[in-house]
């Protein structure tokens, strides 16, 4: 059964989601990343995009399944189904808005709450091609990033500047969390889906086949 | 007796009655009526009354300059007496008188003793003119008896005698002079003529000499002057010939050097006297060319009747002659000295009056000859049409047998050999077919490699028919049918034939212009200007009653048939997703008969702008409610009816297929996977078959308008799609199960739809639709544990766009494939049993 057969064109397929306040720049990253394109009158997002590109680390073919939120999403139960499976998450502030870095705190707390405790995290500074605008300093993103194990990148997806590097830094990591993950998962012998150690040249989905869901319902236990 | 005398108003009253002689007598009678009777003031008043009567003006006193005139010279000519004495005072009266009666008492004396003999003295002798102005004088002298009427009578009747005897022999010489060509000597006795106001004589004796010589006004036999073959109009442009111009020319420019000659003549013989070439010509109008015309037109009408031809349609050989004639007897005239230097616009007026009946008739029946031109192409056209189509059918059918005649031979192959024998056996079938009928190679080509596609499904539907005769005889009739269908939709563009409707614009503008050819008749300018009109209209209630409204009767009748599913359900086994079936046929064939009937409606609005406008024919500002705008609108908004209506035939075939395809190619599992296993693949996330199926769909349709017909109707008709295809989403919606995980499909195929919607076909009303249809799809991807908020989102209208109502979310909601798990929560939340109630007990 090879996977030309099925149709698949990769070795693991990393979920990954774009948070971040409304008009940071998400939907561009992504088209930047994943088409090389970049709209300068781009509407905001409504509801959940996907995109995908495949990468190559380690002779593995990984395709990133990247969604793209819409920033002002209200409800707890749709941001939740965002999360659910992601293993990795990009938060990104407009650097020349110092209330969309402001908010990085939420979308932190956000992410921890509904995804995967293993999940990767890159905090991204986006629009850099606006230097002088910058109402964040990278010196300060970076020590916050740095206090909450966050990878750093400031990106500009007009110019195209640090794109890819943030993506790629990011997939990476979720792949040595992944390889080691499967490490255990094949020492184990804990196989959740259809992918484990056993079958290497398999898609790959989640870091964990079962989230920790059973923290989540905790603020609402009144009946 | 003396006694009477001695009454003055006696002796002035017998005074007044004398003759010259006998008033000189009578004043020296006595010494008292000499010195005081007929002396001074009743003296003058004697002799001033002959003078008056004469012509000569009485004044009371002469200019300064005058006054030295009278002098004491007996001697004045006499041709010159009465222009050097025009008026005279009372007290000269006598004296001046004296003159006259110097210069013509012994022309009178004569006269009235009757001796004509050696009348005029020697030196006149050589000089007709000089004789017939002392003759025109002697009249006037006389004038001067006639208080002695005896003696004027005898002098007057004499004098008449002579005049006569004058003027014949002056005639006599004339024709002496013209017959010895001495044209000069001619040219003297006419200005005799003139001079004594014998015009009448002078234009006679020209007239004789004027006389057109028979021969020249033979025509020539129909076949030689009517052009048998009238040469098409449109493609020989200019050429609108009836009549053979040569033949023509020889016929008329005999009469035009006649004239012409006659115009030297007169120039020779009255030079600028007398108009009488102007009279001439206005009778060779009258006398000759009239005649000429109604022979030529009435053996038109008999060369019609002969050639199997509407004999009335003879008037339309007039704007060739009139024009002709205008040339050849208005421009083509020499100079005339005669008729002064305005001469050749006279003559053109002449034609004009003259020729003006013969227009009016031309004008009133040139419009039904040319409607029945129009019909009859249109007609014709319809005819040939409908023969063309019989003739293709009997040909598909004819070959649709031969194809099961074939295959029945072929029963026992298996069914992987049978159908490529059926495939090759057809080609060679298409073969002959491409030569044989007469039509262009283009349009057959189509026919047979539609042929070709058909048959090559077609035969495949014969894996599934178990080689049974009385079942291929059944497929026979079932694809001849639905070829019949297909052929007849690559046929809705040609009942429309832009090159027909070409070629009748055409010749309505050359009919316009041959009408207008008339407009310097100012006469006839309303009448022209009418006729025009009729021209326009005619062309627009032709062109719709005989050729567009039957065509887009026909292409919806078509299109109301046309059932997408009959030929899907065949073909949807096979190969759903090839391209070629992405399209619904009669909505593509029939824009292009909407972009066909745009390109009318444009070519007809240039030419009402570039013809009837520049021409003044219509004025656009003052006649707004004249009739031809309005059948001009009628004609426009008959086919906008005629588009709307095929567009919502068109629109509601497009969703059956779109429906049709949502039935069919939407898997169960698209939206509702079963649980990964070590089997099944992790299917990519993407748009699904379905999906991309019903976008190329729309894709194919929503664009076909661009280009064909104005921005309001593609904005109408891409909104009235995109609304019906968001019903059309939503019907599916509500029929399909969705699960949590499946949701990611789901959204894919609403972000492809919004995606579709809101950057290609770009019509913002519908956008909201389909912003909304997202939200919706965000119903399905929330954990059925998270049942609670699930029902919050579901209350919160403002989530949809305000697209849904609560009814319908709570149906979309019911698509979840846990609903009977959530459905407890949801309705708790939704009916106000939520938490907080919860709280308060």
């Amino acid at each position: 059964m090879s996977s030309e057969d099925y149709g698949y064109d990769y070795d693991l397929l990393f979920k990954i989601v774009l948070i971040g306040d409304s008009g940071v720049g998400k939907s561009n990253l992504l088209s930047r990343f994943t088409k090389n394109e970049f709209n300068m009158d781009s509407k905001s997002t409504i509801g959940v995009e996907f995109a995908t590109r495949t990468l190559e680390i380690d002779g593995k073919r990984i395709k990133a399944q990247i969604w793209d939120t819409a920033g002002q999403e209200r409800y707890r139960a749709i941001t939740s189904a965002y999360y659910r499976g992601a293993v990795g998450a990009l938060i990104v502030y407009d650097i020349s808005k110092s209330s969309s870095y402001e908010n990085c705190n939420h979308w932190l707390s956000e992410l921890r709450e509904n995804a995967d405790d293993n999940v990767a995290v890159g905090l991204i500074g986006n629009k850099s091609d606006l230097a002088h605008l910058r109402a964040v300093p990278t010196e300060e993103s970076k020590t916050f990033a740095q206090e909450n194990q966050l990878l750093f990148t400031e990106t500009s997806a007009l110019n195209s500047e640090n794109v890819d590097k943030a993506f790629e830094e990011l997939i990476n990591t979720i792949y040595q969390k992944v390889s080691k993950h499967q490490m255990d998962l094949a020492d184990s012998g804990v196989t959740g889906n259809a992918n484990g150690a056993s079958a290497p040249n398999g898609p790959t989905i989640s870091l964990t086949p079962t989230p920790n869901e059973n923290k989540k319902n905790s603020g609402n236990n009144c009946c | 007796m003396d006694g009477l005398l001695k009454v003055p108003e006696v002796v002035i009253n017998i005074a007044s009655f004398l003759p010259t002689t006998d008033y000189l007598s009578f004043q020296q009678v006595n010494k008292q009526v000499h010195d005081s009777v007929l002396q001074g003031e009743n003296d003058s008043k004697y002799w001033s009354l002959k003078l008056t009567r004469m012509g000569l003006q009485m004044v009371r006193s002469h200019d300064t300059e005058d006054s030295k005139l009278l002098n004491d010279n007996d001697n004045e000519d006499p041709i010159a007496i009465f222009e050097v004495y025009k008026s005279f005072t009372s007290q000269e009266s006598k004296k001046i008188f004296a003159k006259f009666y110097h210069c013509y008492n012994s022309f009178a004396k004569k006269l009235y003793n009757n001796n004509l003999a050696n009348f005029f003295p020697n030196s006149y002798s050589n000089d007709p003119l000089k004789q017939i102005k002392t003759l025109n004088f002697i009249k006037r002298y006389n004038l001067s008896n006639r208080n002695d009427l005896k003696t004027y009578s005898k002098i007057d009747t004499n004098f008449n005698i002579l005049r006569e005897i004058f003027i014949n022999s002056v005639l006599k010489e004339m024709e002496l002079n013209y017959q010895s060509n001495d044209l000069v000597t001619v040219a003297r006795f006419i200005k005799v003529l003139l001079v004594s106001n014998e015009e009448n004589n002078a234009i006679e004796f020209f007239k004789s000499k004027a006389d057109l010589p028979p021969s020249l006004t033979v025509l020539p036999s129909n076949d030689e002057l009517f052009l048998r073959e009238q040469p098409q109009r449109g493609e020989d442009s200019k050429s609108t010939d009836i009549i053979n111009p040569e033949t023509l020319d020889k016929l008329l420019d005999p009469l035009r050097d006649f004239l012409n000659e006659k115009i030297k003549l007169a120039d020779i013989l009255f030079q600028e006297e007398f108009p009488v070439i102007l009279q001439l010509v206005e009778s060779f109008i009258q006398d000759v060319l009239l005649d000429i015309l109604s022979n030529i037109l009435s053996n038109y009408s008999g060369f019609l009747k002969s050639n199997d031809k509407d004999s009335k349609a003879n008037y339309e050989c007039l704007p060739q002659l009139y024009f002709t004639f205008i040339k050849k007897f208005g421009t083509e005239l020499n100079d005339s000295v005669n008729a002064g230097s305005t001469f050749r616009k006279v003559a053109h007026e002449f034609l004009d009056l003259y020729l003006e009946p013969f227009v009016v008739n031309y004008l009133n029946q040139t419009t039904r000859v040319f409607e029945s031109l129009i019909s009859s192409q249109l007609v014709n056209y319809d005819i040939q049409f409908q023969d063309k189509e019989r003739e293709q059918n009997e040909k598909i059918y004819n070959s649709l047998k031969d194809q099961t005649d074939t295959t029945s031979t072929n029963n026992n192959d298996s069914s992987n050999s049978h159908s490529t024998t059926i495939i090759s056996a057809t080609t060679p079938e298409a073969e002959p077919k491409l030569k044989t009928p007469p039509q262009s190679v283009h349009s057959t080509n189509n026919i047979s490699d539609d042929k070709l596609d058909f048959l090559s499904s077609f035969t495949k539907i014969f894996k599934f028919s178990n080689n049974e005769n009385q079942k291929l005889k059944q497929q026979l009739q079932l694809a001849y049918n639905l070829n019949l269908i297909s052929n007849n939709l690559q046929n809705i563009k040609s009942l429309i034939s832009l090159d027909l409707c070409y070629k009748i614009l055409h010749e309505t503008s050359e009919k316009t212009d041959e009408i207008y050819r008339f407009h310097t008749m100012e006469n006839l300018l309303p009448l022209i200007k009418l006729r025009c009109q009729e021209i326009f209209k005619i062309l627009i209630t032709q062109l719709n009653k005989n050729h567009v409204k039957p065509a887009f009767e026909k292409a919806i009748m078509l299109l109301q048939k046309y059932n997408p599913n009959e030929l899907e359900q065949i073909e949807i086994k096979f190969d759903s997703l090839s391209p070629g079936n992405s399209r619904v046929e009669p909505l593509v064939q029939f824009t292009e008969l909407i972009n066909i009937g745009d390109i009318i409606l444009q070519m007809i609005s240039i030419f009402y702008k570039n013809e009837l406008i520049p021409k003044k024919i219509i004025d656009k500002n003052k006649d707004f409610l004249n009739d031809v705008i309005q059948s001009k609108k009628n004609f426009e908004t008959s086919i906008d009816d005629f588009v709307a209506e095929g567009l919502n035939i068109g629109i509601n075939k497009l969703m059956d297929e779109i429906s049709f395809v949502f039935k069919t190619l939407q898997l169960p599992d698209d939206y509702n996977p079963p649980p990964p296993s070590t089997n099944s693949p992790i299917r990519d996330i993407k748009p699904t078959k379905c999906a991309i199926r019903v976008v190329e769909l729309l894709s194919n349709h929503c664009f076909l308008l661009t280009g064909a017909t104005d921005k309001g109707t593609i904005d109408v008709y891409q909104q009235e799609i995109g609304e019906r295809f968001f019903n059309e989403i939503v019907k599916h919606l509500k029929k399909s199960f969705i699960s949590t995980e499946g949701a990611i499909w789901l959204i894919c195929d609403l972000n492809y739809f919004y995606d579709f919607i809101a950057n290609k076909l770009k019509q913002k009303n519908v956008v909201p639709y389909f912003v909304g249809l997202k939200s919706i799809g965000q119903l399905y991807i929330i954990s059925g544990k998270d049942s609670k908020e699930l029902g919050k989102l579901i209350s919160d209208l403002g989530k949809f766009n305000g697209i849904f109502t609560q009814e319908e979310i709570y149906e979309f909601v019911q698509r979840r494939s846990d609903w009977v798990r959530v459905r407890k929560d949801v309705e708790k939340v939704m009916y106000g049993l939520g938490i907080r109630d919860c709280c308060i007990m």
